[in-house]
């Protein structure tokens, strides 16, 4: 199995009059198509881990290595190039643009990458589709739910194909059913189409959904668990 | 680049298109004004230059003066005039030539005929009322009665600072209320005293010109006891006003002893105000585009500051920060382009048309607008840098910033 995220030693201390070390030497790897949830305590480090990982924060000392490229080394240029080839973010706040439509949000990414956005309007409204917005498509954000708007931003980061989709407590601001549609789908994506996923989320009942938990305490990994999703048990 | 062009010009459209409607059109309303503003306050300092300029061209010196010679010796008076005149009439782009006679005289006028005199005075000009009305415009801002006419000996026309109550600027120092038909009297410089029989009033709405009186050049020839072909000055009108130094080198070569001066020159008093009001005039320009440059740049950066999110949404999602910064250009320069387009219309459209049909009245004359292209141009690329900058320096700060900073305002 290849490995997809291989993070060695990483450190993220902010600064400050009183300096904040948010992650203390974090090492662990992600294989291709697993579906991993990083959990833990507020504070604990987990957004941290995630940020670093979504290449929107820079660690202070360590090393991510993401589908064989050591993206700790690349300019903000390089990673911005990097974020939209191989990488899908779903936010907590959904972070939909405003002033644009269901389908203009998910082209979006495609229409910066490709220079053309009819070639890939097609595919958009099948994402679309495929998270169960094919009738909202032309819909702006501010006419939509809060799930509806998740799954617009899940579609989003799906639409060029990213190598991995990183989610950051994207069920943290939906109801209950909005939330259990969510992770269904983020388990559609993951065992029908491979799609390596790193969610994080506070929400214990979330595990059942993932194959790995990575548990954080104090900006440590305190534990790694296995999750089988056959037989419904945990293993620590 | 011509792929990042296409996100930019379609994030840039789409922020425009589907944004809050208020606040552009709150944008392009207050860029509107600034541009107004900008053209304004220009184009008044410049109508009040140009109606000193056509003031003095039109009623008082017309292009070109010409003295006596003052060097090696210092003459009263211009001599074989005709001649010299009718040479200078042979230059091409000369229109025509009057002969003047210069005279300063103490009016005395008897208002209620009770023998109490009111006293002033007043540069008095002798012209030839035939030639003098193609080179100056007096004849036609004769507000009473008439100008005069050959061989109208005795007959004087007054101007309305002379005559009084015809609301002059120098009301307080005329003759209080002179009549047309009434009678004064005039004491000239050298001895020679006259009564006069008002025939005119006149009144170009220029102080300095509105304290002239006019009587003929006969009359005032007698008066100076001159019985040859000699003149005060001669005035010379040309075609085209601006081309008055070419001219100037032409005339000296006629005449070599003679002090020959464009009318800028003339009276240097109007020529520093002339020269102070350029400058003003360029100083409230400076003003005036800094102003409207602020505006811009705050309005923008305010606008583009709120949007910090949306840049930091979009840096996370993989769009460049070149495409983020030209988007934010493009809204500048839309705000910019219509706040122009509309700044116009209200200028051309509503501001210049009332003011030319009521224009403001000063002691030098009635100001309009006098909107300059080369000035208009000048504004119009002033906002527009102005937008390029306000556009570019919050959006490349935004783009820069940390994306998490900026999503989550930290």
């Amino acid at each position: 199995m290849n490995i997809d995220i291989k993070v060695n030693n990483l450190n993220k201390i902010y600064p400050g009059k009183v300096p904040t070390h948010a992650l203390r030497g974090i090492s662990f790897e992600i294989t291709e198509g697993e579906f991993v949830a990083i959990m833990g305590k507020s504070g604990s480090g987990k957004s941290t881990m995630l940020h670093q990982l979504g290449l929107l924060d820079s660690p202070t000392e360590g090393e991510i290595i993401i589908d064989d490229v050591n993206v700790s080394k690349l300019s903000d240029r390089e990673k911005t190039i990097f974020r939209l080839q191989r990488l899908g973010y779903v936010f907590q706040e959904y972070a939909l643009i405003f002033e644009l439509t269901a389908l203009e949000n998910v082209l979006l990414p495609a229409f910066a990458l490709n220079g053309s956005r009819q070639s890939h309007e097609e595919r958009a409204i099948e994402i679309l589709d495929k998270v169960g917005l094919k009738e909202r498509v032309n819909h702006r954000p501010n006419e939509l739910s809060g799930g509806e708007q998740q799954r617009v931003a899940i579609a989003r980061a799906l639409i060029n194909n990213p190598k991995i989709l990183f989610a950051d407590e994207p069920t943290a601001n939906l109801d209950t059913n909005s939330s259990i549609e969510v992770l269904e789908l983020f388990k559609i994506l993951n065992k029908e189409l491979g799609q390596t996923i790193v969610l994080v989320t506070h929400e214990p009942d979330d595990r059942k959904y993932v194959d790995r938990v990575l548990w954080f305490k104090d900006g440590l990994l305190e534990r790694i668990e296995n999750n089988s999703l056959e037989s419904g048990s945990i293993q620590s | 680049m011509i792929k990042d062009l296409k996100v930019a010009f379609f994030l840039g459209y789409k922020f425009i298109v589907n944004g809050n409607k208020s606040i552009i059109a709150l944008m392009i309303f207050i860029l509107s004004l600034a541009f107004v503003n900008l053209i304004f306050t220009t184009s008044l300092l410049n109508g009040v230059t140009a109606t000193l300029d056509n003031q003095l061209i039109n009623n008082s010196v017309a292009n070109i003066v010409i003295d006596p010679q003052e060097y090696p010796t210092r003459e009263s008076y211009i001599t074989n005039t005709t001649k010299l005149r009718q040479q200078i009439k042979y230059i091409p782009g000369v229109t025509a030539t009057v002969a003047h006679y210069n005279l300063i005289a103490t009016f005395a006028y008897d208002k209620d005929k009770n023998g109490q005199f009111k006293y002033g005075s007043w540069p008095v000009i002798g012209v030839d009322p035939e030639e003098e009305p193609i080179v100056t415009g007096v004849s036609n801002h004769i507000i009473a009665g008439n100008y005069l006419k050959i061989p109208g000996i005795t007959d004087i026309v007054l101007g309305s600072d002379i005559a009084g109550g015809y609301g002059a600027a120098a009301e307080t120092t005329s003759l209080d209320g002179v009549k047309i038909g009434e009678k004064i009297n005039l004491n000239f410089g050298n001895g020679v005293q006259r009564e006069y029989t008002v025939k005119g009033i006149s009144k170009v709405k220029f102080t300095l010109i509105d304290q002239n009186a006019y009587i003929t050049a006969k009359d005032a020839k007698s008066i100076l006891g001159i019985y040859d072909d000699r003149a005060s000055e001669i005035l010379v009108k040309i075609n085209k006003t601006g081309d008055e130094d070419q001219y100037v080198e032409q005339i000296r070569k006629l005449a070599p002893n003679l002090k020959v001066r464009k009318w800028t020159e003339y009276t240097s008093m109007l020529d520093s105000i002339t020269k102070s009001f350029d400058l003003v005039t360029g100083i409230i320009s400076a003003v005036g585009l800094v102003v409207a440059a602020t505006t811009i740049f705050i309005l923008i950066y305010v606008n583009t500051i709120n949007k910090r999110r949306q840049i930091g949404i979009l840096k996370a999602i993989g769009i460049k920060e070149n495409i983020i910064i030209i988007s934010y250009i493009l809204q500048s320069f839309f705000y910019a382009f219509f706040g122009i387009i509309f700044g116009s219309i209200i200028m051309f459209c509503f501001v210049a048309p009332y003011f030319s049909g009521h224009p403001i009245a000063l002691a030098i004359g009635d100001i309009s607008l006098a909107i300059k292209e080369p000035q208009v141009l000048q504004g119009i690329l002033s906002l527009l840098a102005a937008a390029l900058i306000a556009g570019l320096v919050p959006a490349w700060r935004a783009a820069k910033e940390n994306i998490l900073e900026a999503i989550w305002g930290a």
